[in-house]
C-alpha cells in the first residue's frame, strides 16, 4: 500500500514510518503540518493517509477536518485518524452518514502491528474502523432496564464487532461463524434494540453508534 | 436720582416756561414767581413742618443703625436689621407722602415729573427692603433703603416750590444741602454691590472721595447756594444763601459739576473693571446691575459735563430724552440689585437643601446632589484610592492628564483630598459657593470615598479571583496538551522501539525470559499510556476546548456509572471560564451522586436563557450534602462565585440532591 503520514512529532513520525515499512507498506510522503496534507495527497495519490488528530497550527482537531476534506475531494483515498482522545464524539463526526474508508484508532494501537495492518487493509477495502476502547463503555448495560441487557452473549459480540466497523464477513471470520449466522444474529440485535436495519454495512456502523450513544444519554 | 438742583436741572425738570410742554402746570401757580430772595413767604396752612425738618436726622449715611443693643436683648442680628429696615421703610414712605403733599400744594411742574420723582424713591425703598429680606446678613438692603430715604428727604429741593413761607424756604434749603449726599451714597451702594461692603482698595478710595466731595458740595451750597434760577424759577425758587452772588454761585456750580462728572466716571470705570474680571457665573449676578449702573453713571456724567461746559444749551428735546433715560436707568438699578441677589440667594438655597439632605443621603445619590447644588449637571466626583481614582461605585476613573485647576476642586486637604470635584470651569469663579458645598459635603464625601475604596477593592478581588480561575484553566489546558505532546509521544516512541526490537528478536535465538520481559514492558507501557490519557482528560478534557460544553457533557454522561439523562440545549460556544465551570460542576456532581449519594438515577439539564446558563444536576440519592470547607462542592461554589455565578445546593437528608448553578455569559 502507498501511504502518506501526517505527524508533527519527529519520534512518532520516524517510528511510524519504520513500522509501516516493516508491514510491507511504502510511505511516499510525510507532512508535519495540516496545511501540507492536501497538496501531498493531490501530488502522490496515495492509497491511504495516516493522520495524527492534533496537528499544527492549532493542535486541536486538524486530523478530523483533513479526513473529511480528503473524503470529499479524493473519495478513492482512505484516511486513518490516530488520536489521543477516547471521546466518541469525534468518531461520530468522522463517520457521519455512511462514510467509507475512514477509521479512528487510539495512538497506542501503533504498538499492535497486526491490528494496525488489519485496519489498514479494511479501510483500503472500503470498510470503516472504530477503536474498540472508544465504544467499549457504550456496550455494557447500565441496569436491568437497559435494552442492551436483553441481548444474548453472542448477539452482544456481534453488536460489538459491528460497532468496531466490521462487516458481516469480517465478523464471521473473527467469530468463526458462517456469514449467514452472523446475519441472523445481526437481525435479532436490530429487532431487540429497535434499530432500523441498514443494507450497507457502513451505514450500519453509524446507525449502531448513534443508537448506543442515544441509549446512554437519554436513560 | 435727581441731579444736583440747579446744575442738572435740565435733565430732570421740565424746562423753563413751557407753553409747549404738554401738561405743564398752568401759570396759575401761586403769585410772586419768582419770589425775590429773602422775601418772607407766608407759611401756608398745613406746612409739612413736622415732616421735613426732622427728616435728615436718622439718615446720616454710613452711620450704623443707632438702635441700642438692649432694646431688643434677645433678638438676633437678623431681627434687629429687619426691624430697623421696617422703621426706615415707614419713615421713607411718610416722607414720600409729605413730598407728594408739598408738590400738590406748591409745585409748579406737571404731575408726571413729581410722579417720576416719587416713584424713583419708592422703588429704592421697596427694593432695599426686599434685598434686606433676601440677604439679611449684609448691609446691602439697608444701604439701598437709606438712599431711598435720602431721596425722599431731599426731593423738595428739586420741586420748584413757589412759596413765600420762610419755613418752606428753610425746608427747601435743608433739602438742597442733603442733595450733596446723593452722589457719595449712590456711589457707595454701586461699589458695594453685591456684598454690601466695598472690598477693593480702588472702590474704597472712590467712596471716600465721594463723601469728601459731598461734604464740600454741601458747604458750597450753604455759602453760595444753587445757581441763579433761570426761566420759571428752575428747580429752586427763592433759594436761601449766605453770600448772594449769582456769578459766584454759577461758577461754583460749574466746578462742582465737573467734579461730579469726574467722580462718576472713575466710579463707573471701577465697576466696568470689576465686571470684566468677574467669572462667567459671577457675571450672571453682576451683568444687569452693572449695565444699569454704568448707564446711570454715564448719563449723570453727561448731564453734569453739559451743564458745566455749556449751560446755555437748553434743547428741550435733549433734556427730555436724557431725563427719561436717566429715570429708566435709575429705576432699573435697584430692581436689578434685587433680582441679582435673589438669584444668588437661590444658589444658596440649593446649598442649604444639600445641608439638610446630605446626612441621610445614600452615597450613590451624592454626585447628582452636588451637581444640583452647584448647578453643573456634568459634575463628577472622583475619589482618590491607592493607584488612581474611582467613582462612587468603585469603578476606576481616569482623570484628565493635565490637571486643570479651573475644572478640579479638591475637597479637604488639597494634598490629600477626600474627593476631587470635576466641574465646569465657570464654577471656579464662585469660590464661596464651591467652598460652601465642599465644606457641607466633606464628611459625606469622606464616607463615600471609604465605601468607594471598599467597592474598588471588592471589584479588584473579584477580578483577581476570576483571573486566578482563568489562569488555572489555562494552566490545566497547557498541562493536558503537554502530556499529549510530550510524555505520551515519548511513551509511544518507546513502544515503537520495543516493537522493532520484537521484530528484530523474532529472527534470532533468544531465551523465553527475554520475550517474556519484552511482553511485560509492552504491557506496562500500554497501562501507563492509558493512565496518562485518563489523567490528561481529568486535568482538562480536550473535547471541551475543541467541541464545546454540550459534547463534553455528553462524554461525562456516557461514562457515568449510573444512568444519567442529559437534557441540554444546543449551546453556542460560551466563554472558556463559563464552559469549564459548568463542566466541572457537572463532573463533580455526577461523581458525588454515584460515589457518595448512591443515586440510581441522575438528571442533568442545561439551559441558556437571557444570557445566563443554568445548569441543574438532580439525583435521587441519600441527600444531606453540604458545603464542608475543603470539600469538592465548596471548591465548586468558590469557582462559580469567581465567575459571578450563583451556586445553589438543596440536599435534605433522604430526599436526593439538587445542585443548580446560574452563570452569566456576558
Amino acid at each position: 500500500m502507498r501511504l502518506i503520514i501526517a505527524e508533527d512529532s519527529l519520534l512518532a513520525r520516524e517510528g511510524l514510518t519504520r513500522l509501516l515499512a516493516g508491514l510491507g507498506h511504502q510511505v511516499v510522503a510525510a507532512a508535519t503540518r495540516a496545511e501540507q496534507v492536501l497538496g501531498l495527497v493531490a501530488r502522490h495519490s496515495p492509497d491511504l493517509v495516516v493522520l495524527d488528530i492534533r496537528l499544527p497550527p492549532t493542535f486541536t482537531d486538524e486530523g478530523l477536518r483533513l479526513a473529511t476534506a480528503i473524503r470529499r475531494r479524493h473519495p478513492r483515498v482512505a484516511a486513518l485518524i490516530l488520536s489521543h482522545y477516547l471521546e466518541n464524539s469525534y468518531t461520530a463526526a468522522l463517520l457521519g452518514e455512511g462514510a467509507t474508508k475512514v477509521g479512528y484508532l487510539l495512538k497506542e494501537r501503533l504498538l499492535d502491528a497486526r491490528m494496525l495492518d488489519d485496519v489498514l487493509h479494511r479501510l483500503h477495502g472500503g470498510g470503516t474502523a472504530v477503536d474498540p476502547e472508544v465504544v467499549a463503555h457504550l456496550l455494557a448495560p447500565r441496569d436491568a432496564g437497559d435494552p442492551l441487557a436483553r441481548l444474548t452473549n453472542r448477539e452482544r459480540d456481534v453488536l460489538t464487532l459491528m460497532a468496531h466497523g466490521l462487516s458481516d464477513r469480517g465478523i464471521a471470520d473473527r467469530l468463526a461463524l458462517s456469514v449467514t449466522t452472523v446475519g441472523s444474529h445481526a437481525h435479532s440485535v436490530f429487532r431487540k434494540l429497535d434499530i432500523p436495519d441498514e443494507p450497507s454495512s457502513n451505514r450500519r456502523v453509524s446507525a449502531v453508534l448513534a443508537y448506543l450513544t442515544g441509549n446512554r444519554l437519554t436513560r | 436720582m435727581t441731579g444736583l438742583p440747579g446744575q442738572a436741572s435740565g435733565s430732570d425738570a421740565p424746562d423753563a416756561p413751557a407753553p409747549t410742554a404738554p401738561g405743564a402746570p398752568a401759570p396759575a401757580a401761586p403769585p410772586g414767581i419768582p419770589a425775590p430772595l429773602g422775601t418772607p413767604a407766608p407759611v401756608a396752612p398745613g406746612t409739612p413742618a413736622p415732616v421735613a425738618p426732622g427728616a435728615p436726622a436718622p439718615v446720616a449715611p454710613g452711620a450704623p443703625a443707632p438702635v441700642p443693643p438692649d432694646a431688643v436683648p434677645d433678638a438676633g442680628p437678623d431681627v434687629r436689621t429687619e426691624r430697623w429696615n421696617a422703621v426706615i421703610l415707614i419713615t421713607g414712605l411718610a416722607f414720600a407722602a409729605g413730598d407728594a403733599w408739598l408738590a400738590a400744594r406748591w409745585g409748579t411742574y406737571d404731575t408726571l415729573f413729581y410722579g417720576k420723582e416719587l416713584l424713583q424713591l419708592v422703588v429704592w425703598l421697596v427694593a432695599g427692603f426686599l434685598v434686606g429680606r433676601v440677604r439679611p446678613r449684609t448691609p446691602m438692603g439697608t444701604l439701598m433703603m437709606l438712599l431711598g430715604l435720602l431721596l425722599a428727604a431731599d426731593a423738595p429741593a428739586a420741586f420748584a416750590l413757589v412759596t413765600d413761607s420762610t419755613l418752606l424756604r428753610l425746608l427747601v434749603a435743608a433739602a438742597l444741602l442733603l442733595t450733596a449726599l446723593q452722589l457719595p451714597l449712590g456711589a457707595h451702594i454701586f461699589l458695594a454691590y453685591p456684598s454690601g461692603t466695598v472690598r477693593d482698595a480702588m472702590g474704597r478710595a472712590v467712596m471716600r472721595a465721594g463723601y469728601l466731595f459731598g461734604g464740600l458740595s454741601a458747604l458750597v451750597l450753604v455759602v453760595v447756594g444753587p445757581p441763579e434760577p433761570q426761566g420759571r424759577c428752575r428747580d429752586v425758587c427763592a433759594p436761601m444763601r449766605l453770600v448772594d452772588s449769582p456769578a459766584l454761585s454759577q461758577a461754583a456750580a460749574q466746578v462742582l459739576a465737573l467734579g461730579t462728572a469726574a467722580l462718576v466716571l472713575v466710579g463707573g470705570t471701577v465697576i466696568v473693571r470689576r465686571f470684566v474680571h468677574a467669572g462667567h457665573r459671577e457675571r450672571r449676578v453682576l451683568a444687569f446691575p452693572a449695565v444699569a449702573m454704568v448707564a446711570t453713571a454715564l448719563l449723570w456724567a453727561v448731564v453734569n459735563l453739559q451743564s458745566a461746559a455749556a449751560p446755555s444749551i437748553n434743547s428741550e428735546q435733549l433734556h427730555s430724552t436724557l431725563s427719561l433715560a436717566q429715570f429708566a436707568a435709575l429705576v432699573a438699578v435697584p430692581a436689578a440689585f434685587f433680582l441679582g441677589l435673589l438669584r444668588e440667594r437661590l444658589d444658596e438655597a440649593r446649598v442649604s437643601d444639600l445641608v439638610r439632605q446630605i446626612a441621610v443621603m445614600p452615597t450613590d445619590r451624592l454626585e447628582p446632589a452636588l451637581a444640583a447644588a452647584l448647578g453643573d449637571p456634568h459634575l463628577r466626583v472622583a475619589f482618590p484610592v491607592p493607584g488612581g481614582y474611582v467613582d462612587a461605585s468603585g469603578r476606576s476613573m481616569r482623570l484628565p492628564e493635565v490637571v486643570d485647576a479651573r475644572r478640579t476642586t479638591p475637597v479637604g486637604d488639597p494634598l490629600r483630598p477626600v474627593a476631587v470635584l470635576l466641574h465646569d470651569p465657570s464654577l471656579r469663579t464662585e469660590p464661596a459657593l464651591l467652598e460652601a458645598v465642599s465644606a457641607t459635603a466633606h464628611l459625606a464625601l469622606e464616607n463615600a470615598r471609604l465605601q468607594a475604596a471598599v467597592r474598588a477593592q471588592l471589584a479588584e478581588v473579584r477580578a483577581s479571583r476570576a483571573r486566578l480561575v482563568a489562569a488555572g484553566d489555562e494552566a490545566r489546558r497547557r498541562l493536558e496538551r503537554d502530556l499529549h505532546d510530550g510524555a505520551q509521544q515519548r511513551m509511544l516512541s518507546a513502544g515503537l522501539a520495543l516493537n522493532l526490537l520484537r521484530q528484530d528478536l523474532a529472527g534470532r535465538r533468544t531465551g523465553p525470559e527475554t520475550m517474556e520481559l519484552l511482553g511485560e514492558a509492552e504491557a506496562e507501557l500500554h497501562a501507563a499510556t492509558r493512565e496518562l490519557r485518563e489523567l490528561a482528560r481529568g486535568i482538562h478534557p480536550a473535547v471541551l476546548t475543541i467541541q464545546g460544553l454540550r459534547a463534553a457533557l455528553e462524554q461525562l454522561v456516557l461514562r457515568a456509572a449510573a444512568p444519567v439523562a442529559l437534557r441540554a440545549d444546543d449551546l453556542p460556544r460560551l466563554g472558556q471560564a463559563v464552559e469549564a465551570t459548568a463542566y466541572f460542576v457537572v463532573s463533580e456532581a455526577l461523581t458525588n451522586a454515584v460515589r457518595h449519594a448512591r443515586a440510581a438515577r441522575v438528571d442533568v439539564t442545561t439551559a441558556l436563557d437571557a444570557g445566563r446558563l443554568v445548569v441543574r444536576v438532580a439525583d435521587d440519592g441519600v441527600g444531606g450534602a453540604s458545603l464542608t470547607p475543603g470539600s469538592g462542592l465548596a471548591g465548586l461554589a468558590d469557582r462559580v462565585a469567581a465567575v459571578d455565578g450563583v451556586f445553589t445546593l438543596h440536599s435534605p437528608p433522604g430526599e436526593g440532591t439538587v445542585l443548580t448553578v446560574d452563570l452569566p455569559c456576558d
